[in-house]
């Protein structure tokens, strides 16, 4: 059931009727988790198993723990083993090969068809964290089985995210959370912003995008630079969009989840693109690796190194593959640059008299990390590193660029919204506050009738054929 | 209580602006469909709602390119019109006849141009019952055949369908241009000009597996019977692919044709076309190879006419 369906409405419309009519706490946890598990269960009944096993692994954990190293790691092993096998298997049985043949040592790998369980990688890592908190001390071991299981299971953020913390969701479903007109609205509004970004924005790109890199040989350097920046486009939709649909979802229940994107291409440098895109995962691999590598209250050296070992780490985790390594080494030495580089850039900032609050200064600071990103996204799209190669010297080939009319109009209409948006949120969210402050009733029914439009938006000029997100192959 | 007041209100005041939105939307759509002067959306209303001809042509951009109806009109003393489309399969096929049918306008003679993807799995949108419907949606409620299509997708689709906003779904653009553009086309003939360049020849292309598809099958089996019940003569027609290897299941159609006696006139390794000069691309004919192609059918079917008649 992909949210992007009418079933998944259906769904989302019967259970929040039935949590809503339900008197007790404890009532409404357990329907919960079983529409939960039924909305996992419908991606792939068996992988329900792989589910019932982290949580009962961190469970156990939690129970029982004791400040013992071992165990600890033991228990992490366990809990990292499901993901190990279905995702890294056979890459890390591919790349054994690879060294092998280097040596001139021929000898042939065995490759298993595994199917990659939806969400593991976002439940896997929800359990760990959620171990590791309790080993610090950081919160309280749960006691409450149907508590925690509903924290590792709840279905908004099962399949992708946001990557949810202990601290933060349990004492939430702990709490009967009353009918509120103000969480219903906002949830809403989130869920029709996501769609509309997946829907209209994101899969449109997409045509263009599988049209011209599916047959990148045949496409000039403009074509491949415009499928380049409409796959930034489309991965941006795509998964931010898929987060407001889950947040949203979360929020009709009174249930706040955390904020996974927050206008990352206005980012002024890679390092500040990673603290708005992806956020769940960034302060995931923040707090898990990079400070436990020592972060950077350490020597600059080994910041770097701290750097650059979260990086591969992170480019791992989306995928079992070289490109994967290549985009998180990438981002890796980009950060690295960006430090190091950091004095020159102030030097000629100086020299040339621009402030830090200039427009001139953000606006170029803006387009860079957007090329810098952008260039990172071709890599991630990459089948192979044939293509990295290709595209990046196709780049200069520039011509006459391919011009599907119809993609490149509904793109273009749901981009100059989107754009719209996420500037008006970036740039003038205090003034638009104050607006809305002042004239109340005239904003409630501006905004009704806004969200009217944008629905019929959707429907008029969507892609509704049902696509996969991006983000359930990680 | 207060609260529940307020979000059912909420929900109503949406539903309610929803429905508007949707009805004004849609009909707005509907009366530029309606209105649409050229492309493949003026074609689509023409096939199914006005077409008249004794001889129909139905197929995909192949057979839109491939049949110069003028030629057949003059060469058999009968009225005809092309209703092949852009990336159409049978299911589109089947629409247009069943609306002729329902429109009591039997067509006497049908040309189907066929092709693998009317039976086999199709890899992308094109040639599959998605984009079929996504085409003929606008006709949703005129004719039962054509409705029965929608309701192979299950039973929220005509839940779907109530609005009518989604009828007309990621058909802006084109209704903007069929009002703006001008069309070559000529009793559904499109005309292609150009030659394919020496570079974009294909190789021998060796096709993927047949991995047929039963659903297709079936509309083909329906679209067999309603020709039969009709007494339609029907024949069956591969044009000219340029390197191209006949693949397993074009030859599943052909079995099929045989099946049920259906004469099959198939040009797929004609020599005369292995001449790039007669083509705009691998698969499509330009305008040359089109009027030479179309002459060659129309003297055949002239002879299987007359042999039928007698």
């Amino acid at each position: 059931m992909l949210f992007n369906s009418l079933n998944f409405i259906i769904f989302l419309a019967v259970v929040l009727v039935i949590y809503y009519l339900l008197p007790k706490n404890t009532w409404r946890k357990v329907f919960l988790l079983g529409a939960s598990y039924y909305f996992y269960a419908c991606f792939n009944v068996a992988m329900l198993a792989i589910l019932l096993f982290e949580t009962v692994i961190a469970y156990c954990y939690g129970l029982k723990y004791n400040k013992s190293k071992g165990l600890l790691t033991t228990i992490i092993v366990l809990l990292l083993l499901p993901l190990l096998c279905f995702k890294y298997l056979n890459f890390m049985m591919g790349t054994v090969g690879d060294v092998l043949s280097l040596a001139n040592v021929t000898m042939q790998m065995p490759s298993f068809e595994l199917l990659l369980p939806i969400g593991i990688s976002f439940y896997t890592f929800m359990a760990v964290g959620y171990v590791v908190d309790v080993y610090k001390g950081k919160i309280d071991a749960e006691r409450n089985v149907l508590d925690f299981a509903l924290f590792i299971g709840f279905f908004p953020q099962i399949a992708s995210g946001p990557i949810g913390r202990a601290g933060q969701l349990i004492p939430q479903l702990k709490e009967k959370q009353p009918l509120l007109y103000r969480n219903i609205t906002a949830g809403a509004r989130m869920m029709l912003w996501g769609f509309f970004m997946k829907l209209v924005v994101g899969d449109r790109a997409g045509i263009y995008v599988d049209t011209v890199f599916g047959n990148y040989m045949h496409h000039n350097g403009t074509s491949l630079l415009l499928a380049t920046f409409m796959y930034t486009i489309q991965i941006y939709c795509d998964f931010a969009g898929y987060s407001l649909i889950a947040i949203g979802a979360a929020r009709m229940m009174g249930i706040e989840l955390m904020e996974n994107f927050r206008r990352p291409y206005f980012a002024t440098s890679v390092a500040d693109f990673w603290r708005k895109w992806h956020i769940s995962l960034s302060t995931w691999f923040r707090d898990y690796i990079y400070f436990p590598c020592g972060g950077s209250r350490c020597s600059t050296l080994m910041t770097y190194r701290n750097l650059m070992i979260t990086f591969l780490v992170s480019g791992l985790w989306h995928g079992a593959a070289y490109n994967f390594l290549l985009w998180g080494g990438y981002h890796g030495i980009n950060q690295v640059l960006g430090k190091l580089l950091q004095p020159a850039k102030d030097a000629c900032r100086n020299a040339l008299h621009i402030g830090d609050a200039s427009p001139v200064r953000k606006v170029w600071d803006i387009a860079l990390t957007f090329c810098l990103i952008a260039y990172g996204w071709m890599m991630f799209y990459a089948p192979n590193l044939e293509f990295i190669v290709d595209v990046t010297k196709g780049y200069l080939h520039l011509g006459e660029p391919y011009i599907h009319q119809t993609t490149i109009f509904f793109f273009g209409i749901g981009f100059m919204l989107l754009l719209l948006k996420d500037f008006k949120d970036e740039f003038c969210a205090e003034r638009i506050a104050l607006f809305k402050e002042k004239h109340s009733m005239l904003t409630i029914g501006w905004n009704y009738v806004k969200y009217a439009a944008l629905a019929i938006l959707i429907v008029w000029i969507g892609v509704l054929g049902g696509g996969q997100f991006i983000y359930f192959k990680f | 209580m207060k609260e529940i007041k307020k979000v059912a209100l909420g929900v109503i005041a949406m539903a309610l602006l929803l429905v508007a939105a949707d009805w004004a939307v849609g009909s707005w759509s509907e009366m530029m469909y309606r209105t649409s002067k050229s492309g493949p959306y003026n074609k689509q209303k023409y096939c199914l709602n006005e077409s008249k001809e004794d001889l129909l042509i139905l197929g995909s951009s192949r057979a839109s390119h491939h049949y110069v109806s003028k030629i057949l009109e003059d060469s058999l003393g009968m009225s005809c019109f092309n209703a092949g489309s852009d990336g159409m399969c049978i299911y589109y096929s089947y629409s247009v006849l069943s609306s002729r049918i329902k429109r009591c306008f039997v067509p006497k003679v049908v040309l189907l141009e066929v092709m693998p993807e009317d039976c086999k799995v199709s890899k992308d949108h094109s040639f599959t019952l998605d984009g079929t419907l996504e085409a003929i949606s606008p006709h949703y409620g005129e004719f039962d055949k054509i409705d029965s299509l929608f309701y192979i997708k299950g039973f929220l689709e005509r839940f779907k369908l109530l609005s009518k906003t989604y009828l007309y779904n990621s058909k802006l653009a084109e209704l903007l241009k069929s009002h703006w553009s001008f069309s070559n086309a000529t009793k559904g003939f499109e005309p292609l000009d150009g030659v394919i360049a020496s570079i974009d020849i294909p190789r021998y292309t060796k096709e993927d597996k047949c991995v047929v598809d039963r659903a297709k099958v079936q509309c083909l089996t329906e679209f067999i019977n309603l020709c039969m019940d009709n007494d339609i003569k029907l024949y069956f027609c591969y044009s000219p692919r340029l390197n191209y290897k006949k693949d397993a299941s074009l030859q599943y159609l052909f079995d099929i044709a045989k099946k049920y006696n259906i004469r099959v006139y198939d040009y797929d390794m004609d020599n005369i076309y292995i001449d790039s000069m007669y083509f705009y691309d691998g698969s499509h004919l330009n305008n040359l190879g089109a009027t030479r192609y179309t002459k060659e059918i129309a003297t055949c079917l002239k002879y299987d006419l007359n042999q039928s008649n007698r």
